[in-house]
């Protein structure tokens, strides 16, 4: 496989806690970065939909804590009607 | 009745993103789209009704609200563009004026007249159309 030499910005913390990772696995840094992405492109490609949507309802409801609560119907409504008013 | 397909409106991704009296049955409904039992349209326009009122009603962060419309757009979601809907159709005036609604109202009535289904919707005005309508909690699968 050919490879290409680039440079990317890391987060200090991130660039520190890779480094290690990469010296305890006795690897490049760059073998440790080319693996990370590729099984997070492999999960992604075979995540069953039962997983999608388990992934998706836990976002939902982190949604759902954040910011003001409000009435779905009631705010929808409003939005619609905003032009009427 | 069975309902293999159907439409969605904004209240069904903000009841989804909620925790109210519909986020159950709005939670049904979308694990049967992304199992690709049910087929679900909405117009574009839905992401432009939720995103305002994310950012502007619930307030959550960009972040969130970028999130939720990619989820969306990634789903399985049928998504029908304006330009299909409102120009080749030229029918939304009619439904305004028909059912006495506003145009953002009339979006969803006209697709589900055009895909011959039902809207899915938790809205008294929308409801009162009875024979295009169907509540959020008394969707049977």
């Amino acid at each position: 496989m050919q490879m290409i030499r680039t440079t990317v910005s890391l987060p200090e913390d991130l660039y520190n806690d890779l480094r290690l990772a990469a010296f305890r696995e006795k690897k490049s840094l760059s073998r440790l970065l080319v693996e990370k992405i590729e099984n997070k492109k492999e999960v992604k490609k075979t995540l069953s939909v039962e997983e999608r949507v388990r992934r998706d309802f836990a976002f939902f409801d982190k949604v759902a804590r954040s910011g003001v609560q409000i009435n779905a119907v009631k705010a929808v409504r409003e939005e619609r009607d905003r032009d009427n008013a | 009745m069975l309902d293999r397909e159907v439409v969605i409106d904004a209240n069904f991704v903000i009841a989804l993103v909620g925790n109210e009296e519909y986020t159950a049955s709005v939670k049904k409904v979308y694990r049967l789209m992304r199992e690709e039992k049910l087929k679900v349209y909405a117009p574009t326009f839905i992401l432009v009704e939720v995103l305002n009122i994310l950012i502007k009603k619930k307030k959550t962060s960009i972040g969130f609200a970028k999130n939720t419309l990619k989820r969306l757009k990634e789903s399985e979601l049928l998504l029908i563009s304006l330009d299909e809907l409102i120009r080749r159709t030229g029918k939304l005036e009619d439904i305004v004026t028909r059912y006495g609604i506003t145009s953002y109202d009339a979006l969803y009535i006209l697709l589900a007249e055009q895909k011959k289904c039902k809207l899915l919707t938790a809205d008294g005005e929308l409801l009162k159309i009875k024979n295009l309508t169907i509540g959020l909690n008394n969707f049977v699968f």
